[in-house]
């Protein structure tokens, strides 16, 4: 059986001068880098500008990496930082129209993948470009990514009180935007519960 | 605990957040970036963190850092007993001197002369004024001595004076960014001075203008010693 070599043994490699150890780092973080920044940025051109520039300051800056902390949360520091300068320079430039980009990248290797799942990563991508930077930044690293909240709170520089608030805020957002769709019933039973609840409130 | 922020979105929508997002064409976008890195110049490593194993962090923070400052502290106390380091750090050290006596006079010297290579540096002390600031009960004068040496790491006031008792004894000295040194010494007004000088760098090198002189009159001073005028007695 072959071991896989964990992120701090390929860092240790590259640090030695093994350039091409880091291609496997670039493979193994790529997919997931790749996600975040077209779900923050809303286009797939931005997100491949960050991702790529994002990879090689990590290689440039290796120099500072500290062994105790995880790579990943490292790496998402530069990512999230590049990702904000984007989005603060793309909001400078006239909008390119981005929203349905995700909706349009039709995965040609598999095309039996389900239509109402594309057309609700769709509406999602929309829906979140509606949220402000911080919100969607805060929803996305903590359900796409995973990261908890102290781990957020080391990756984008706020308090861990301040993300939960970003992520309930953002949830509701999201829940009140996305209509449900017809064949989702989970979705559909969530946003009920919801619409009982505004009347409710009402 | 369970996370509210987790069931606020349906499983549906967590599914799609969580799906990769499609890559045609991945290993061309892999060679891209790697073709960009290899252009890359690395940047040099910070420090020496990196070469500490992460299991040897606890052991460099808790016991190797409190012992490498042990070492250094040892070390500065070895450096402080030599002569060089006793002579910028201790303040009073020149000052104390040490009492020699020379039939019945005492003649006040430095305790520790500094390095030859030291004394042996030119020297061009400038004598800037002796003064007598305040008279003590007729018997004492605080006498103020400075002087411009900007190269002296030492400088001693000594004298020899005809009694044990009399021995100049300095209440103050300070020594200035610009090199004057400035000294506050109580000095007998009667008895008669033999000899009084600076010592710099263990070199008598400053004669005071007032040695050899037992008349307060004839020293320089800002206050002159005014007699105190005779009461005429009327009773008589």
């Amino acid at each position: 059986m072959r071991m896989v070599p964990s992120d701090a043994t390929l860092v240790r490699r590259v640090r030695d001068g093994d350039t091409e150890a880091f291609r496997l780092l670039v493979d193994r973080h790529h997919d997931d880098a790749l996600r975040y920044a077209t779900h923050l940025l809303g286009d797939p051109a931005d997100a491949e500008d960050a991702v790529q520039e994002t990879f090689v300051r990590a290689y440039r800056y290796l120099g500072r990496y500290r062994e105790q902390d995880r790579f990943r949360g490292w790496l998402w520091r530069i990512l999230i930082n590049r990702c904000r300068t984007l989005a603060s320079e793309r909001a400078r430039r006239p909008q390119p129209q981005a929203l349905d980009t995700l909706a349009q990248q039709a995965d040609p290797a598999s095309p039996d993948v389900d239509l109402d799942r594309r057309l609700l990563r769709a509406e999602l991508a929309s829906a979140l470009q509606t949220l402000p930077t911080e919100q969607r930044e805060a929803v996305l690293l903590h359900f796409a990514d995973g990261l908890s909240y102290p781990q957020m709170a080391a990756a984008t520089g706020a308090g861990v009180s301040a993300l939960k608030m970003r992520v309930h805020r953002a949830c509701e957002r999201l829940r009140n935007l996305l209509t449900p769709l017809p064949n989702s019933a989970t979705s559909k039973t969530s946003s009920d519960d919801q619409t009982s609840k505004d009347r409710d409130h009402a | 605990m369970r996370d509210h922020a987790t069931e606020a979105l349906p499983p549906d929508l967590l599914d799609a957040l969580r799906a990769p997002v499609p890559v045609p064409d991945r290993d061309r976008r892999l060679d891209d970036i790697m073709r960009a890195v290899r252009t890359t110049r690395p940047e040099p490593r910070r420090g020496l963190a990196w070469a500490w194993p992460p299991s040897l962090h606890r052991l460099r923070r808790g016991v190797l850092a409190p012992a490498a400052s042990a070492i250094v502290a040892f070390a500065f106390l070895l450096l402080a007993g030599t002569e060089a380091i006793s002579a910028v750090f201790s303040t009073h050290a020149g000052l104390v001197g040490r009492l020699e006596v020379l039939g019945d006079t005492v003649v006040a010297r430095a305790a520790n002369p500094p390095a030859t290579a030291a004394a042996a540096r030119p020297l061009a002390p400038t004598p800037l004024r002796d003064t007598v600031v305040a008279t003590l009960y007729d018997t004492l004068r605080i006498v103020r001595l400075a002087l411009r040496a900007p190269q002296a790491v030492q400088v001693v006031l000594a004298g020899a004076i005809d009694s044990i008792a009399a021995v100049p004894r300095v209440v103050t000295e300070g020594r200035t960014a610009d090199g004057r040194w400035e000294l506050r010494a109580l000095i007998p007004r009667e008895v008669a001075l033999s000899s009084l000088a600076l010592l710099v760098d263990g070199v008598r090198t400053v004669p005071l203008r007032f040695v050899g002189r037992t008349n307060d009159a004839s020293v320089h001073t800002e206050r002159p010693h005014t007699p105190r005028p005779r009461v005429a007695d009327s009773t008589r």
